[in-house]
């Protein structure tokens, strides 16, 4: 279920400071994602690819994520040179394939691929608890991240549950197909997980306000920020201000 | 219904990301303090509700539930929204950090429109047919208002985006009614398991 890849690498990627690396991933995505340059899409593609190696990302976890980014590039070369006025490729009547519209498709699927890199590099490393602290002391709303932690904790428990029906019903015999049946069988599936979770969830709540929940986790686990990563604060800085640079000056 | 990084336009996301912030504000002050366990078990259901994969055609959908969020949840639905797509761009990848706003408000108003057309009604009534009924319009409205708010935001991102914004809007169009379906079946199950689902949780403001 947790395809998180935390506790898969365990390169100087984990050892740094999960606010810096969510940070820095947040602002290069940003930067990647407003790029219009080639120089800044193919500088940020080499940069993620070589974080990915350095922070020994398993291929096996990036192919999925990568085919899924790229299925949707394969519907902008398709679509997009029909609506791209520029040389034509090729003409069909009065509708004209534009070379301009392939080489928007290429720069938008190499910019598209570089995020992806690194966010699968700097973020997709954090583990989920991690991450939920680091986002408290990013200053983000308390309930919000009490959500997000919540959320994090019942997910496995409810694909399990969910998993464990769905064995059931084809244990029974369910095939799903495209019929009533099948759309009837997995209303009534998806409402038993629904149901289930929700009692679950008042039981936890009374159990939590037995120990004394009063509506507010306590940070245990500071955050100390070392020389290792101001120095990775520093060179990301250097390189996102390179790429800005490539981009608009 | 995602976007995925690299399309959108600075504008969009900005715009995106405001309006969705202002969404999640409302919402979680529609939250109280004891709902947030109750609003995350939810959010989890829709997040692994999504990962139930139903065949369709040659192809195979993903359930997206998002009109139910809204029926249950109410303004709620933008921070679970918000929540899930987090997830789904830390676990899985799926979407990224810029388009969250942006892909919120293609979730989470869809959701909010469901809950303030629909929830009076299940309210009122409970008769199986309009309960169905409800249920399968707020399933159909959280896809097809959805689409149309990712095909908006790339069609006004960028005039190239046209042709690809109509193809998005249109390759969803068997979704809706999968999921107008099952949302449909689902609202009739828990209104007649726990009725008092759609009348403590997702308060107006």
């Amino acid at each position: 279920m947790m395809p998180s890849m935390a506790s898969t690498t365990n390169t100087f990627m984990v050892r740094i400071d999960p606010r810096v690396r969510l940070v820095t991933g947040f602002a290069a995505s940003l930067l990647l994602a407003t790029s219009r340059s080639w120089e800044a899409a193919l500088a940020g593609l080499l940069v993620s690819s070589i974080l990915c190696l350095c922070a020994g990302i398993p291929w096996a976890g990036l192919r999925p994520r990568l085919i899924a980014v790229n299925g949707f590039m394969l519907m902008l070369f398709v679509v997009m040179p029909w609506s791209v006025p520029g040389a034509p490729w090729w003409t069909v009547g009065a509708w004209i394939y534009s070379r301009e519209g392939v080489m928007l498709a290429v720069l938008i699927a190499v910019k598209s691929n570089a995020i992806l890199l690194i966010l699968s590099a700097l973020v997709s490393t954090i583990d989920t608890a991690s991450l939920g602290h680091a986002l408290e002391h990013l200053r983000l709303p308390r309930k919000l991240v009490h959500l997000f932690l919540f959320t994090v904790r019942y997910m496995e428990v409810l694909h399990e549950e969910t998993r464990a029906l769905l064995r059931a019903a084809r244990a029974r015999g369910f095939v799903p197909r495209m019929s009533r049946h099948t759309y009837h069988t997995m209303a009534r599936l998806l409402g038993m997980v629904f149901i289930r979770s929700m009692d679950r969830s008042d039981r936890i709540l009374a159990a939590m306000k037995a120990r004394g929940y009063q509506g507010r986790f306590y940070l245990l686990n500071h955050f100390h920020g070392s020389s290792r990563d101001v120095a990775f604060g520093v060179v990301s800085t250097i390189l996102l201000v390179l790429i800005a640079w490539m981009e608009w000056g | 219904m995602h976007i995925t990084e690299g399309i959108l336009s600075a504008p969009i996301l900005v715009g995106g990301g405001v309006l969705a912030a202002g969404g999640v504000t409302i919402g979680l002050r529609a939250m109280r303090d004891e709902d947030i366990p109750k609003t995350a078990v939810l959010t989890a259901a829709f997040f692994v509700g999504g990962l139930v994969h139903l065949p369709l055609g040659v192809a195979s959908v993903h359930l997206v539930l998002n009109g139910l969020m809204g029926l249950l949840l109410g303004w709620a639905a933008f921070p679970a929204v918000l929540v899930a797509l987090t997830l789904q761009a830390v676990l899985f990848r799926y979407g990224g950090l810029t388009t969250l706003g942006v892909n919120t408000l293609v979730m989470a108003v869809p959701a909010v429109l469901s809950y303030h057309l629909l929830v009076p009604i299940l309210r009122r009534s409970r008769r199986p047919s309009i309960l169905f009924g409800a249920g399968c319009t707020a399933g159909v409205i959280g896809i097809a208002f959805g689409s149309l708010l990712a095909s908006g935001a790339l069609a006004l991102s960028s005039r190239e985006f046209l042709g690809v914004a109509g193809l998005f809007f249109a390759a969803h169009a068997p979704l809706m009614v999968v999921e107008g379906m099952i949302t449909g079946g689902l609202v009739c199950f828990l209104w007649r398991l726990k009725p008092e689902l759609f009348r403590e949780r997702g308060r107006s403001l």
